[in-house]
């Protein structure tokens, strides 16, 4: 009974999200009219006058790339700090989570401040006649959305490692394996369900993602997927709902393939449980001076990922101009930051972002860890099914979603009244979240042996029963994890909103974008710096968390 | 975990704190000490007195950005402190209108008033669709057939479309004062114009109305475009991000860009950009305003729009940056009007878009395309 309840739940909102943008891609007017009629025609006009073709192939190699950057990387990263325990490997942390605070707008945009053809990096290295090309091509692109992507691999990748039983590391040392082959043998391997699911992640998120297309894509003279959706059916003189409709319906498709490709190969992973019933404590690598070439790595990554981009934001933060043409000392100012509380509307979104994020990462984290439990660790009929209802918000871009809740709410008059409301966006900032929560907590729930609940349910436990008193509590560090790793993501999202919100429920990435567009892009990186101070307060907070856990 | 949502409601309550909302004055003024122009009709008290029976909100769908407004909704609010107004700002000037038919089409919108500027051929689509409120302003007789085409439909606003580049990178005998110019410049010296060295909007979304306007209003155009086109990104380029391409030094020189964002801009970007009204076609692009044919508070709104065409309400406009339509006075809060612009750059060279539907769209759009080689027309490979 339970696992239906659980199970409609999130079939309904997943539906909710989904189900009239199909509806749309059939109909030959906008669904809102009541005299819409269906028709395949969106479909061919999609291929014939939209050039959808060139657009998929941009998007995909686009995605490619950053996949096989952004994996292997974060991957390398997590080993690293994680586990070869470089020196200053808290710092490094830090910094490589910092683009996950920062909007992927103002990411794109430090980005060409440092590598754009004007950048202050490209110039001095212009003059030292080194070549890096342009970042206005599918290769710059790509690197921008690599540094976005990095730290989700990185934490996916690190809270595997955290969770991997020392005493297989310890047997396999005790059997002369040297570290190098142990990391290849013991340590690599047993990662590999948080690296298929980040991959899928980043793979999916890179196609999704909004802002690099945005600000890359015209100069790069490409098209791509969201740039495509968001100015057909945003930007346009006359929108075309039924083309943005169909396209919408043929990346689900697309994706909705690699998500089940990826699911079935994930189920061959079942094997690598390493979470007892007993833990121990971890224990360092010891490489020897190898230690040194990876603390180089790292040192040389942080710098030129995070560090210069976010310096660049820094500085556009506080000047009133940034061009490498004057020197920022010359034009310093507190004019961005105090422009924003000037307005009651973009205070108003600071705390509406910040109480969407609490709610709903709270909803997202829970609702998602009964549904891990139900598809991993119940009878239930659907189990698989489920997972795949959870996972299909990745196949849907965030503007979808708030696309669809927006018509569901138009044409359902029971839930008008959900219009315009903080709510309204709690219920479509989760729905996106979906698959992120779902692959955050997976993993780790594969990790806790099955012994556990079948010892559970031997002792006369019923499921529900099993669920409270052995799964919840071995999952809540990674519940917790999860918590404020959702936090950090909503409190900088946006694009779910779009259609959503009203003037007293607008979030900050919508008024960054805005501003951005309105030329205020100083206020812009101010604003992301207040993001980044929120959602860095909120990781300290979780990290307090985290260790209160551990001494539980 | 309830330090963690204690510490951040802590947060929130902050933010909160500092903000102090700024709702509506105390209700109890009186209608009797308002005074309205000689002009205004005997029982326009009377709409003053319904609006107080009104639900006090107005909610006000436009793509202008918050501090734009603010002025103006300061000042009409201390005029009628019963009505609060609030903007559901920040949305594109396409979505105003999209989430108004959707809305209106349920007639379930929460919209009082749509203010935006997009183009003519749209307006037309919610005249003849969803509908607006046919109301006539009791300023009408300061706008002409250019600023009120249609019953209900006034210009709010008009922003110039402007020219501007950045004087540290072009030299100085480089610098255009008309597009005419800037086409004869770039011809004459190809190589000082690598390409993407010029920026402007494409004609997907709101460039479409100023490119048009100038196409139909100015038989040189093509030739323009002709010259420029090698040298030039056309794209679904912001405004704001316009100016951070030739602030940076990107790019040279931007055409037919918002002049609202324009002059704010080159405010703060400390002598890297200098904005010109082309002296040979000035496009006006008209903010358009209408009230909502299914709004539950039409008195409120009929004095705000009534407001907003008023000298005062014009004023504040200036203030928020927006350009005036009607003629006030030029002073050190607003330094431009549509009379003072079209002084400077002659009557003959002016235009004005965005509220009025031309014929012959597509044929615009495809030959625009064509001679800037974007998609829609050829699949060529641009990765040269």
């Amino acid at each position: 009974m339970i696992h239906y309840a659980i199970a409609l739940t999130v079939v309904a909102l997943v539906l909710a999200g989904l189900l009239p943008v199909i509806a749309q891609s059939l109909a030959d007017q906008p669904l809102y009219m009541a005299e819409a009629a269906f028709t395949w025609d969106n479909y061919v006009r999609l291929f014939t006058e939209a050039a959808f073709g060139d657009v998929i192939r941009n998007s995909l190699v686009l995605a490619v790339l950053t996949t096989v950057m952004a994996v292997p990387m974060g991957v390398l990263l997590a080993v690293l700090v994680q586990r070869v325990g470089i020196p200053g490997g808290r710092l490094f942390e830090t910094i490589i989570l910092i683009p996950l605070f920062i909007s992927p707008l103002v990411v794109a945009f430090g980005f060409v401040i440092a590598y754009g053809p004007a950048g202050y990096v490209t110039s001095q290295l212009t003059r030292a006649g080194i070549s890096i090309g342009s970042v206005y091509s599918i290769p710059g692109m790509a690197v921008a959305s690599t540094i976005t992507l990095i730290p989700i691999v990185y934490q996916y990748t690190s809270n595997s490692i955290r969770r991997i039983d020392p005493r297989l590391e310890d047997a396999a040392r005790s059997a002369g394996m040297g570290p190098l082959r142990l990391l290849r043998s013991i340590t690599l391997p047993l990662l590999r369900p948080s690296i298929a699911y980040s991959a899928v992640l980043a793979f999916t998120l890179s196609l999704e993602e909004l802002s690099i297309p945005l600000i890359y894509g015209p100069p790069a003279r490409k098209q791509f997927f969201t740039s495509f959706i968001f100015e057909k059916g945003f930007r346009s003189t006359t929108v075309d709902y039924g083309i943005v409709g169909a396209a919408c319906v043929f990346l689900f498709a697309i994706l909705t393939v690699l998500v089940v490709l990826q699911m079935l190969s994930l189920r061959k992973l079942q094997r690598f449980t390493t979470v007892r019933g007993k833990g121990a404590a971890e224990r360092r690598l010891e490489v020897g001076s190898l230690r040194w070439l990876g603390f180089a790595i790292v040192l040389v990554y942080a710098l030129l990922g995070p560090v210069v981009p976010a310096l660049a934001v820094a500085a556009r933060a506080f000047t009133k101009v940034l061009s490498p043409l004057i020197s920022p000392l010359d034009v310093l100012t507190l004019q961005n930051f105090t422009g924003i509380f000037e307005v009651a509307g973009y205070r108003s979104a600071i705390v509406n972002s910040v109480t969407v994020a609490l709610i709903a990462a709270a909803v997202t984290t829970l609702l998602m860890a009964l549904t891990v439990f139900v598809a991993r660790r119940s009878t239930f009929r659907f189990a698989r099914q489920l997972e795949l209802v959870a996972f299909a918000p990745l196949s849907f871009p965030g503007i979808i979603v708030g696309f669809g809740l927006f018509y569901v709410f138009l044409l359902v008059p029971a839930l008008g009244s959900l219009r315009g409301t903080v709510l309204a966006l709690v219920i479509a900032f989760s729905i996106r979240a979906f698959p992120v929560a779902f692959g955050a907590l997976s993993p780790g729930v594969l990790q806790i042996g099955q012994e556990l609940d079948q010892a559970a349910r031997a002792v006369g436990a019923d499921w529900w029963r099993t669920v409270r008193s052995v799964l919840f509590r071995l999952v809540l560090p990674i519940m917790v994890a999860t918590y404020f790793l959702l936090f950090a993501s909503m409190v900088r999202a946006y694009s779910e909103a779009i259609f959503l919100s009203d003037g007293d429920s607008q979030v900050m990435g919508q008024v960054a974008l805005a501003m951005w567009q309105s030329g205020a892009s100083g206020q812009t990186a101010a604003l992301s710096f207040i993001q980044i101070a929120i959602a860095v307060a909120a990781t300290g907070v979780g990290r307090l968390v985290a260790k209160g856990n551990k001494h539980a | 975990m309830s330090t963690a949502v204690g510490a951040s409601l802590a947060l929130a309550a902050a933010l909160t704190a500092c903000g102090g909302a700024e709702g509506p004055g105390s209700p109890n003024g009186s209608s009797a000490k308002l005074t309205f122009p000689d002009y205004y009709p005997a029982d326009y008290a009377d709409l003053v007195d319904e609006s107080r029976k009104e639900s006090g909100k107005l909610s006000l769908y436009t793509n202008l950005a918050e501090p734009n407004l603010a002025p103006l909704i300061k000042g009409f609010q201390e005029k009628y402190p019963w009505i609060s107004v609030s903007s559901a700002g920040d949305m594109s000037a396409e979505e105003v209108i999209q989430r108004y038919n959707a809305e209106a089409s349920r007639k379930a919108t929460d919209a009082d008033l749509i203010i935006t500027a997009v183009a003519g051929e749209v307006w037309e689509d919610v005249i003849g669709g969803t509908g607006i409120l046919d109301y006539q302003s009791v300023e009408d007789k300061y706008y002409d057939e250019s600023s009120n085409p249609h019953e209900g439909l006034y210009a709010f606003a008009s922003d110039p479309l402007v020219m501007f580049y950045n004087p540290q990178v072009l030299p100085e005998k480089l610098h255009p004062t008309g597009l005419k110019d800037l086409a004869k410049i770039v011809e004459e010296n190809p190589s000082e114009f690598p390409d993407q060295s010029i920026i402007t909007y494409d004609v997907s979304g709101f460039g479409y109305a100023g490119h048009k306007a100038l196409a139909e209003k100015f038989p040189w155009a093509w030739d323009f475009y002709e010259s420029i086109a090698p040298h030039t990104l056309a794209g679904p380029i912001g405004g704001g991000d316009q100016l951070e391409r030739v602030t940076r030094g990107e790019s040279l020189v931007s055409v037919m860009s918002s002049g609202r964002t324009a002059y704010t801009g080159a405010v703060n970007a400390e002598g890297l950009i200098e904005v010109v009204l082309p002296d040979d076609a000035t496009i006006f692009y008209n903010r358009g305003e209408a009230i909502s044919k299914y709004t539950e508070d039409p008195a409120s709104a009929k004095l705000f729009l009534d407001y907003t065409l008023s000298e005062e309400g014009q004023a504040l406009i200036g203030e928020g940056e927006s350009t005036p339509v009607r003629d006030i006075p030029v002073s050190e809060s607003v330094p431009r009007t549509v009379k003072s612009i079209t002084a400077e750059v002659g009557e003959e060279n002016v235009v004005f878009t965005g509220l009025e539907k031309t014929p012959g769209q597509k044929e615009f759009v495809k030959r625009f395309n064509k001679v800037f080689g974007l998609a829609g027309t050829t699949s060529q490979d641009d990765n040269a």
